[in-house]
């Protein structure tokens, strides 16, 4: 944007440290509602305005400079114990971060942000009750700066001086503190330019000095030669050293031209309340990220081809050194190829806690429009995942919270009525199992009705009356994500008009994952998220039918069957199959996929048991070729999306497999 | 042995200052009022000055500007009393170095000493 003096690099490095910061400021005022005056969360919600204050000042986001500023003011007093977190000082400030979130909004889109900023400044003024807070000019530094001296320093910048805020304690019971300060005064002129000082140098003449003296100094001095010049006066207790102006990240880069070490001050300013302070880390952008998956995934594939012709000339007993010698190459390329594919694997993977910070302010918002109480509770928040799953489950879990506050949770009456506490609970949990991640959603609400599933399935024509009486509860639950289904009593805005769950599914289905859901009535309802671990590759089952090589995903199977002739049994007119005394549905996949039928016929070979949306389908096939770890890829703009396929994938011996989708395959057989 | 020049026109002041600083091994030369300071700092180059602030015929800041005037390099300590901030502020931008305030106490006064005298 052409108003702001950053590049566009820099600009996507602000935004991202902004909606960090910004999210420390949610978490910290959440809690600052709930639990009141904390000196911890204080501090931390202190930091994050300071921080973004810098930052924002530094690429010149004049209206966000102002808006922190004038919060840090207000934390700043909440901090020091002189200003009370009532609930109308608390709205006050929440309604300064979503502004703060409009304005990285439209930024992000490149757009200037045109809102009015004035009365909400006012009214963080007159909380913090400071006169002056909107130093317009000084604000290109950290502090609040008198028009002239902001100004020589800048200039004194421009001419490679270092702009430091030399912070000198004196004693307490020092009998002439205005004497000490103006001997700390001449200490730092003798070492560069004093441009300015709190108090001023005619206050200090004037003895008008307490126990901090601030001094703004320009110098060419390494930090340790400015503390010592102020320590060597008599009665000084300490000195402080900040660099001072740009944003703390802007000042970071340029400390490699700054004499002295970054104060600790700044450092941890830098990084947004220190977490990541002693983690080297360097930002990357996600494309880049993406493009070395999709490498990787080139060489997973050739690894495998690879790995399939040594073994092949490996079979001739007389096997020349040369092909032995490739043979161990081969294995050692693949070793090598593993341990790279993990790495970026690793180097992908982000906390969960990312889409999970902004659930307790929607927690909290809705229950109270909706007139509930309900205690939230996250746990795992530090389960990892790959940023591209990451990008996918955000709405998905946001629209179970609300279905769970929306429909789930009753009011503090009928709760009381039920004989439960008047305040619901909301439980998230993230957690990492087998070779997936898993997301549970628990509510203690009023559960699932069956009988008003079974109707609304009859009246939406979705399901015959003996099959919806035939269906175990959990397979009735299982409904909820079919298309068009909705069993809100009414439509509300939260929820909107059933196109809820059955959205839910696809989402997390069409990133190979599953959704399950439990509920006891009366006690409560809890959604399953299964989620792979990456997008890029999965481990699929590699099944021969009608001469081609298909590949299941292995997530989706239960287990895989020698079907003997005569195990196929006829069901009203469907083909059935006992399993462990369970019946399920089976299909012989040549047939579903309309290929020449293998000569065997007659039902003999494997079934594939696979499961989706709670559901048990067998599938028959010619031949199990085993179980490998396959790449994505798309099927691409010129066949589209087929239902029934999740894409395709290159075998080692560089023919193609296409990637079924379960429950794609079934939905069209089972009505 | 270094030497320090003691300036109060309070003979019983410069009595004390001199038992104290001859007991720690400094040699001691006095003046009573800024005027003779001026002339003995000259003679003796002292390589420390204690100055009492109200003195007749010429003042301690006075003082102070005149020696530094002599000899920018001149050490100067300001001895002064309660409630003279506003003059000790004024001797420290005429050049003076330090201050200690009367009555001393024996070990603050030797402290400031050694400060500049080792």
């Amino acid at each position: 944007m052409e108003s702001l003096n950053a590049s566009e690099e820099e600009i996507r490095i602000f935004l991202e440290e902004v909606e960090e910061q910004l999210e420390l400021l949610e978490t910290g005022l959440l809690k600052l509602e709930r639990e009141g005056t904390d000196p911890e969360v204080l501090a931390s919600l202190f930091r994050a305005a300071h921080t973004v204050k810098g930052s924002s000042a530094a690429v010149g986001h004049q209206a966000m400079a102002a808006a922190t500023h004038a919060l840090e003011n207000v934390l700043d007093r909440l901090r020091r114990g002189e200003l009370h977190p009532a609930p109308g000082v608390v709205s006050v400030l929440f309604r300064t971060l979503d502004v703060l979130r409009e304005m990285k909004a439209d930024l992000a889109e490149g757009k200037e942000w045109t809102g009015d900023l004035g009365p909400l400044l006012r009214e963080l003024r007159q909380m913090a009750e400071t006169p002056g807070i909107l130093a317009e000019a000084g604000i290109f530094f950290d502090e609040p700066l008198e028009e002239e001296v902001a100004e020589r320093l800048r200039e004194g910048e421009a001419q490679g001086l270092v702009p430091l805020k030399v912070t000198v304690r004196l004693a307490p019971e020092a009998i002439m503190p205005a004497v000490r300060a103006y001997q700390a005064y001449e200490a730092l002129a003798s070492l560069g330019e004093v441009a300015g000082s709190r108090p001023s140098l005619e206050e200090i003449e004037q003895e008008k000095v307490e126990a901090e003296v601030v001094f703004f100094l320009l110098t060419r001095e390494a930090r340790e030669g400015v503390r010592a010049a102020a320590a060597s006066v008599p009665e000084v207790l300490g000195v402080e050293i900040e660099r001072l102006g740009l944003s703390p990240r802007v000042a970071e880069n340029l400390s490699a031209e700054e004499p002295g070490s970054p104060s600790g001050a700044a450092r941890e300013a830098s990084l947004g309340g220190g977490a990541a302070g002693d983690n080297r880390t360097v930002r990357i952008n996600v494309e880049v990220l993406d493009r070395l998956m999709n490498l990787v995934g080139e060489l997973v594939i050739d690894r495998t081809h690879l790995a399939r012709l040594s073994t092949l000339l490996g079979r001739f007993e007389e096997a020349e050194e040369e092909i032995r010698e490739l043979g161990r190459l081969s294995a050692h390329l693949a070793r090598v190829t593993g341990f790279l594919q993990d790495e970026i694997l690793k180097a992908r993977m982000v906390s969960i806690d990312r889409v999970l910070k902004k659930l307790p302010r929607l927690v909290r918002d809705l229950s109270r429009s909706l007139g509930k109480e309900v205690d939230f509770e996250i746990r795992g928040e530090d389960t990892e995942l790959d940023r591209s799953v990451i990008e996918v489950i955000g709405d998905p879990i946001i629209h179970l919270i609300r279905n769970a506050l929306d429909h789930g949770i009753e009011t503090p009456e009928e709760r009381v009525k039920a004989g439960k506490p008047p305040r619901g609970k909301l439980v998230l949990s993230a957690y990492h199992r087998e070779n997936q991640i898993v997301i549970e959603i628990a509510d203690d609400g009023r559960g699932l009705d069956a009988e008003k599933i079974r109707r609304t399935a009859l009246e939406r024509g979705l399901l015959t009356r003996e099959r919806l009486e035939e269906m175990t509860e959990r397979e009735l639950w299982q409904l909820l994500f079919l298309s068009g289904f909705s069993t809100a009593r009414e439509v509300t805005e939260l929820s909107g008009r059933g196109v809820g769950l059955d959205l839910v599914r696809k989402n997390i289905e069409g990133i190979g994952g599953r959704v399950e859901v439990d509920s006891h009535p009366g006690r409560g309802t809890t959604f399953f998220l299964y989620l792979p671990l990456t997008l890029a590759t999965i481990r699929a089952l590699l099944v021969e039918s009608g001469g081609q090589v298909f590949a299941f995903p292995l997530s989706g199977i239960v287990e895989t069957l020698r079907v003997t002739p005569g195990a196929v049994k006829k069901l009203n007119r469907r083909e059935v199959m006992e399993v462990r005394g369970k019946v399920v549905p089976v299909f012989r996949l040549d047939e579903v996929l309309c290929l020449p039928s293998a000569e065997q016929g007659n039902g003999s070979g494997y079934a594939v048991l696979a499961t989706a949306g709670g559901m048990e389908t067998g599938f028959v096939v010619d031949a199990l070729l085993g179980e490998q770890e396959i790449v994505i890829k798309n099927l691409g703009g010129y066949l589209g999306e087929i239902p029934g396929f999740l894409g395709a994938t290159v075998l080692g011996d560089g023919s193609l497999a296409l990637i079924l989708d379960v429950r794609g395959l079934r939905e069209p057989l089972l009505n | 042995m270094a030497k320090v020049l003691v300036v109060d026109d309070s003979e019983f002041m410069r009595m004390r200052c001199r038992q104290l600083l001859s007991g720690q091994g400094y040699e001691v030369v006095e003046a009573s009022n800024g005027e003779e300071a001026v002339a003995r700092y000259e003679e003796e180059k002292p390589d420390l000055v204690m100055m009492d602030i109200t003195m007749p015929v010429m003042d301690g800041i006075t003082a102070v500007r005149e020696i530094k005037k002599r000899d920018p390099q001149a050490r100067i300590i300001m001895c002064s009393a309660l409630g003279q901030q506003a003059m000790v502020l004024e001797a420290v931008k005429a050049g003076a170095k330090d201050f200690v305030v009367k009555p001393f106490q024996p070990e603050r006064l030797v402290a400031t000493v050694r400060k500049f005298l080792g």
